[in-house]
């Protein structure tokens, strides 16, 4: 079932520009020039239920400003979007009561009480039954790992922690729809992980449709199978992660470890040497001649391990962006 | 302790505006309706209806929402923005109005004889149905304020020209019944008059039951022009809206 219809969508801003100095300033008020900037260029697409998908762009690609039309914040210049059957800009409450939008870099949580009390809220103005709200409070804190700081002030907590309860807020609900805006952004590591082990385990036990954006590669790797790569507002591509490597990805990378001294020579003419650390060789190859050479290499060479690797996904995007420039 | 303060400064104001009237009335022939009874009267009420009546989220919505995009956190929301901006406001005009209303009883416990309100227990229920009618107007007019941010970059020098417009015309300096003619016509024309100056004269008992009527129908009459303006601000505002900064 489609959850998400999105079709010649467009969103233009106009940009004031004020020429430097004080001339600029006083020039200002008499005349002021505007331009117009597209954000999101003609982009349709469409999401089925259940779904995860990876929203990819660079800065200024056009990313949260097509997450906000989604959610109802923005309304659109031109085009149609259908979000469960709603247009999300009218804001219609049945439809604010099936989505849910977390921002990474915006605290909704009120700072000075604890977060149990803006769970509270969410409660009452969702409307969410008091059992409904036991059962999913309970299971959600669980799934995070944070009963012990419900009734902590939130600006005592860790960025972490309140990244944490920010996402529990929003889902107390229970959401058909998430919207994810850099969620993991200023976390480490660690806590990256855990986030993301929640969405995935939220989209599975809620069979929630879930979209995210993220500058984090591995956020993407890790939940999407599908990716919509957008740039310069226009869509580059819409399909599945693994495609878009196969897609714009052209070689392959040989991991190899030789048991004698490395053929230098040789493996120069078979492709790229990336790296070259005693027995240790990085070689990047032509994707598909990558099983004709590693037979070659293991039948001519004494070796003691060797791996056919996808180049990392952040290249893979890189070159993605600077091809359809 | 913020809202204490807050309560404060205006509250030295008028203990200063009494200090100033008690001197005046000592070489003048005290009225009817402006004796030195009245006077503390009015100046203790306009302490209690600038707490409790006033608001002032305009630099919130035109700032702090709009500018800065914080609006995002209420519109996915399911519940009217601004219900939620009303809900958020009541506390802090109740917290400040009871500090008021405490200092009314401390200081007629000891000063009564200059303290004037009604007993009439009609007059009194008229009362407060006028002052939560002001407050939505204050309310209203301050948001409305706020929403022009949707369209202005920077709306503070106007504000405080509605302010200082507000306190004058709200009888916010003198009563409106001493100032000359021409002026109270304009007062009684314009919204202002019925957030503070209409609501402390039906407290002191001076408006009899037909005027106290009178002042609810024209409360009506604003505050249906006043959100009629806001629901035609929003529906154009709110697409202008570019969530910046978020």
């Amino acid at each position: 079932m489609t959850t998400i219809q999105v079709s010649s969508l467009m969103k233009t801003f106009n940009i004031y520009r004020k020429q430097p100095g004080i001339m600029g300033s006083l020039g200002s008020l008499i005349k002021r020039s505007y331009t117009t900037f597209t954000a999101v260029n003609d982009i349709s697409f469409s999401i089925e239920e259940g779904e995860l998908v990876g929203f990819i762009g660079p800065n200024g690609a056009g990313k949260t400003t097509t997450l906000k039309m989604l959610s109802g914040l923005l309304y659109p210049t031109s085009g149609k979007i259908t979000v469960l059957g709603y247009t999300p800009f009218e804001r219609k409450p049945e439809f604010l009561k099936k989505i849910s939008l977390v921002m990474g870099q915006k605290n909704q949580l009120w700072w000075d009480l604890p977060p149990m009390e803006s769970f509270l809220l969410n409660k009452e103005i969702y409307e969410v039954t008091n059992d409904r709200f036991k059962t999913v409070l309970s299971e959600l804190t669980h799934l995070m790992g944070i009963e012990d700081i419900l009734n902590v002030q939130v600006r005592n907590l860790s960025l972490g922690q309140r990244m944490k309860c920010e996402l529990i807020a929003q889902l107390i609900h229970s959401p058909r729809i998430l919207f994810l805006d850099e969620p993991t952004i200023g976390l480490d590591v660690v806590m990256q992980k855990k986030l993301r082990d929640f969405i995935r385990e939220y989209n599975r036990q809620y069979k929630a449709t879930v979209i995210l954006t993220s500058h984090y590669m591995d956020d993407v790797k890790e939940l999407c199978k599908r990716v919509i790569v957008i740039d310069h507002g226009k869509l580059l591509f819409d399909g599945q992660l693994d495609k878009v490597i196969k897609k714009y990805s052209r070689h392959k990378l040989l991991s190899i470890i030789f048991s004698d001294p490395p053929p230098i020579h040789e493996l120069e003419s078979l492709g790229q040497i990336i790296l070259h650390e005693g027995q240790q060789i990085h070689l990047e190859i032509e994707r598909e001649k990558s099983n004709e050479i590693a037979a070659h290499l293991l039948k001519t060479y004494a070796i003691a391990d060797l791996n056919i690797e996808e180049p990392p996904i952040e290249e893979i995007i890189r070159s993605l962006f600077s091809e359809k420039k | 302790m913020r809202s204490l303060v807050w309560f404060l400064i205006p509250l030295m104001n008028n203990l200063m505006l009494i200090l100033f009237w008690s001197g005046a009335l000592k070489h003048s022939t005290p009225s009817e309706n402006w004796s030195m009874a009245s006077v503390t009267t009015y100046y203790f009420l306009l302490t209690i209806a600038g707490a409790m009546l006033s608001s002032h989220i305009e630099e919130d919505v035109a700032l702090i929402d709009i500018q800065q995009g914080d609006l995002t956190r209420y519109l996915t929301r399911p519940f009217p923005y601004f219900w939620i901006k009303c809900i958020e406001e009541m506390p802090y005009r109740i917290l400040q109005g009871t500090y008021g209303i405490i200092l009314l009883i401390i200081f007629t416990l000891f000063f009564g004889t200059y303290i004037r309100l009604t007993h009439d227990p009609i007059a009194i229920c008229m009362s407060v149905i006028i002052a939560v009618l002001a407050f939505l107007i204050t309310f209203t007019l301050k948001m409305n304020l706020g929403l022009s941010a949707f369209w202005f970059k920077d709306s503070r020098g106007f504000f405080e020209l509605v302010t200082i417009v507000l306190i004058i015309f709200s009888g916010g300096v003198v009563p409106l019944h001493i100032l000359p003619k021409a002026m109270q016509t304009i007062s009684y024309a314009l919204p202002f008059a019925y957030t503070a100056y209409f609501p402390i004269m039906a407290v002191q008992g001076e408006l009899h039951y037909a005027s106290l009527f009178q002042v609810i129908g024209s409360q009506i009459f604003w505050l249906t022009v006043l959100v009629g303006i806001n629901r035609l601000m929003w529906s154009r505002g709110i697409k202008e809206f570019t969530a910046f900064g978020q």
